[in-house]
């Protein structure tokens, strides 16, 4: 009302060019940065040398950068797997428990095969175990819902809690998988024939970045150039119509559902395989739920997600050194996650608006 | 009074006036330089195809739109109008098509809703006597304690009407309110709307049907893309001027229809029964056959199972008995994409919600359900290159406004929706046709061209299920029309046969002798 007062009104705008889209996201960022500066501030540091030590220890050499891609790459699987259900409007955030479950047939099958396969099928396995993993979980909760419409965001919450439970149960006793020589909840190392190869000598980037950019790419055009991907962004835009049109909404609500929890599955299995090389309760950093803001960061663009995945990368990476050099504490980092979201979505939310002049109003 | 408009013989001062009133929407000009004004106690019918801007009109009258330029004055003095409340504390009252009624409330308390009073309580007692009071002067019987979803589509445009002559309005707008109402309720509506002028209300009567505009008006006002075409009064018009001024060019009121020899039974109901979302059985009991080169038309106003019947029929809603048989084989229980693969198109009642996908591009949406089908799909991959050559073709035989095939089907008028959806399912090559208003929407010289390609897939052997509300277009298709009422078919006639009257009692639950 205050705004009819000055002969101003708001309308929405439906193209924005997408230079000044890349300038605002850029803002955007600049302002959160801006804003976790200030709490960096509160807490006694100094904003600046925090930030600067972030990006020295994120990309201030070769092998810092290979560190910041290893740390990018279960968040470009957790990310896809939050594009894939949120595109068809599936409000999944099962992927934390995805990718435990992931991790623990990948586990499971190890050990059975472990004995009988060489290096290249048993790396097989254990990928392809990682994406069973999650799938089936993912697809635990898309049959509830279709079978007794179970709300999916309960079910994956829940189940959430249900695997990382049955996973601290197993590594708190010998007799299942705690490891002989240690008296910590984590499994025995595993053989190295299992371990993920390495890309570049002396890092610890391992084969599951390559994996996770190819999947980026594969999702990317399943959903522009295939039926299913068609199919899924109409239930995801107009689940009525597409019904009326003869498309069975319950089956795509549960091949996507896992396809969502395989791709997160995936994430568990790289980071067992590829850089912990045991199974423990701090497999995964808060990486399923990351993937989540990944995802909404990337617009749900399958390629943009690979580098929102390295810049968050880059933030978990660096802060480490930022830690050790500044003694502020790491948990800043998700204070920075938690503003680029809000700064992405808020100038997503203005960008789709803008104030213009009334011209002559009465 | 400012000045007398020589058209306005035998009525009072001039009302309300908008002089140049011009409202842009993006990429459209909805009122283009608007002179429009409406005498104390006249009827002023606003006549227009869909989208020539009369609801924009209007709506910037009530203050849900402020219009870019123009001015409106009420009883001569320039008035600014920002919000519906603006408007109704100078007095204009409006009826949308659309009833804004909460409908597990009761009359009296929707009645109530939203009106200033004084203190911190309601005031029931006077406010039953009002509506008391206003449903005797009006003949309306309406009990004020009656639940809005128990009254049928009728009364609850009367508890709309009560609602703005409760306020006390001066100006009543009516948005196409006989859209949902039988011939005879829509009589008694106009005789009560009379009544009123007579009294000394004003009453702005939007329609596109040119049958009205002479039943009821004193003068009319023509639209046409935005722009004022001209006023008349209504003793000085025909119907075949009235039409050529609202689309421009001479319409022909019926398409040519070639006689054809009925095939072989396609699609066939029999004791078909349901219920509607609520759990009441509303469809009950029907017994229909549709043959090959047949249109059977259906008959009857919105909400006497329709809906239900036509969810049956594409497999999207249980039956509760009977069967229905295409081609001698029973399709009842089938998935909605196993009976659409046999040949069933259908065009939903509610394009935006069942019909289609308002993210999509055109193009996507041309092949919406045909996806996993032939030319579409080439191996695991869409076949952009099909998909575009269909949706060119159906873009330009339909003659749907847009830039490209590539614009988002969001942005188009309600009328391109329809054709979008109209290309796709004929574009289908079906076998059988289900049409649920088809039309409701489209500009007089689409329809045209809609009919004639029904006319054309009947001769191709196709049959058209057509459920339609809209009397003349099922006089001027159908070979053969049911009337349903209630959930059931209370008689087929040969098209020959068919006379108005007849089907309009019949639509309003009226059999023979009763």
């Amino acid at each position: 009302m205050m705004l009819k007062a000055l002969r101003l009104e708001i309308v929405k705008v439906r193209d924005v060019h997408w230079g000044i889209q890349v300038i605002l996201v850029i803002l955007g960022i600049l302002a959160a940065f801006f804003v976790s500066g200030w709490f960096i501030a509160l807490s006694g540091g100094n904003p600046a040398e925090a930030f600067a030590a972030i990006f020295r220890g994120a990309f201030g050499e070769p092998r810092k950068v290979y560190d910041t891609l290893m740390r990018a790459t279960p968040l470009i699987f957790t990310g896809l797997a939050t594009v894939i259900a949120f595109r068809a409007k599936i409000w999944s955030i099962g992927q934390e428990g995805q990718l435990y479950a992931g991790a623990m047939l990948a586990y499971t099958l190890y050990r059975i095969f472990q004995p009988m396969l060489d290096r290249p099928l048993l790396l097989l396995v254990v990928v392809l175990g990682g994406f069973l993993g999650g799938g089936l979980l993912g697809l635990l909760a898309g049959w509830l819902k279709a079978r007794f419409n179970v709300d999916i965001i309960i079910s994956t919450v829940l189940l959430n809690y249900i695997v990382t439970t049955m996973l601290l149960f197993l590594l708190y006793d010998h007799k299942y998988w705690m490891g002989a020589e240690t008296y910590y909840p984590r499994t025995d190392t595993i053989t190295k024939d299992a371990w993920f190869p390495i890309i570049f000598e002396d890092a610890r980037l391992h084969m599951g970045f390559l994996i996770a950019v190819g999947f980026a790419i594969t999702v990317y055009w399943v959903l522009k150039r295939t039926p299913y991907g068609y199919d899924l962004r109409a239930m995801g835009s107009n689940p009525v119509a597409t019904m009326f049109k003869g498309i069975d909404v319950n089956k795509l609500i549960m091949v996507t559902m896992f396809i969502s929890g395989g791709l997160a599955g995936m994430a568990g299995s790289g980071e067992v395989f590829g850089v912990h090389h045991n199974v423990n309760m701090a497999v995964s950093a808060g990486y399923g739920y990351t993937g989540i803001i990944v995802a909404m960061v990337s617009e749900l663009n399958p390629l943009v997600v690979i580098l929102v995945s390295i810049f968050f990368g880059a933030i978990i990476n660096g802060s480490v050194v930022m830690a050790t050099q500044t003694g502020i504490h790491t948990s800043i980092i998700f204070v920075i996650q938690a503003f680029v979201l809000l700064a992405i979505l808020i100038s997503r939310a203005l960008m789709s608006y803008r104030i213009r002049r009334v011209p002559h109003a009465g | 009074m400012e000045e007398s408009n020589h058209n306005a013989e035998g009525h009072g001062p001039i009302l309300l006036e908008t002089r140049g009133l011009t409202k842009h929407f993006p990429m459209v000009v909805a009122n283009d330089a608007v002179d429009f004004n409406v005498s104390q106690g006249e009827i002023h019918c606003l006549l227009g195809e869909n989208g020539s801007g009369k609801s924009t009109f209007a709506e910037s009258l009530f203050g849900f739109y402020m219009p870019d330029s123009g001015e409106i004055l009420w009883k001569g003095e320039k008035v600014e109008i920002t919000s519906p409340s603006d408007a109704m504390d100078l007095g204009i009252g409006m009826v949308h098509q659309h009833f804004m009624l909460v409908e597990t409330h009761s009359v009296l308390e929707n009645i109530m809703l939203g009106l200033n009073t004084r203190g911190p309580l309601l005031d029931e007692k006077s406010a039953r006597a009002r509506i008391t009071e206003l449903s005797d002067q009006y003949d309306v019987n309406m009990d004020p304690d009656a639940i809005i979803w128990q009254l049928s589509v009728g009364e609850q445009q009367w508890v709309e009407i009560l609602k703005a002559l409760y306020n006390g309005v001066e100006l009543l707008i009516l948005d196409e309110p006989t859209a949902v109402l039988t011939p005879q309720e829509s009589e008694r509506l106009f005789s009560v709307l009379k009544k009123m002028s007579r009294e000394g209300l004003s009453i702005i009567f939007i329609t596109h049907k040119l049958n009205e505009v002479v039943a009821v008006s004193d003068r009319v006002t023509v639209l046409r893309k935005g722009k004022k075409i001209d006023t008349i009064n209504s003793w000085e018009i025909t119907k075949a001027s009235l039409a050529r001024m609202m689309v421009g060019r001479d319409v022909v009121f019926r398409v040519q229809r070639d006689e054809v020899e009925r095939g072989q039974p396609l699609l066939e109901m029999q004791g078909v029964r349901t219920c509607n979302d609520q759990g009441l059985e509303c469809v009950r009991g029907i017994d229909l056959t549709l043959h090959e080169r047949e249109i059977l038309g259906i008959a009857g106003v919105a909400g006497n199972g329709q809906k239900e019947l036509f969810e049956v029929l594409i497999g999207m809603r249980e039956l509760d008995s009977g069967d229905v048989l295409l081609n001698g084989q029973p399709i009842s229980g089938k998935s909605s994409g196993s009976i659409r693969s046999q040949g069933i198109a259908h065009v939903p009642s509610d394009r935006i919600k069942e019909g289609l996908v308002m993210d999509f591009t055109i193009a996507e949406n041309m092949i919406l359900g045909s996806e996993w089908s032939k030319p579409f799909r080439k191996g695991t991959q869409l076949n952009n290159k099909a998909i575009n050559s269909f949706a060119e073709e159906g873009m330009e035989s339909y003659e749907i406004a847009a830039p490209s095939i590539d614009h988002v089907t969001g942005n188009l008028s309600g009328g391109n929706l329809q054709k979008v959806v109209l290309a796709r399912e004929i574009g289908s090559n079906p076998s059988v046709l289900l049409a649920n208003q088809p039309t409701r929407g489209l500009d007089v010289g689409v329809i045209e061209y809609v009919h004639q390609q029904f006319l054309e897939l009947r001769s191709r052997g196709v049959g058209i299920l057509l459920f339609s509300e809209d009397l003349d277009e099922i006089l001027t298709l159908s070979d053969c029309i049911a009337v349903i009422f209630q959930g059931e078919i209370l008689d087929v006639i040969d098209a020959e046969e068919a006379d108005l009257e007849k089907i309009g009692l019949l639509m309003a639950g009226v059999r023979d002798g009763e």
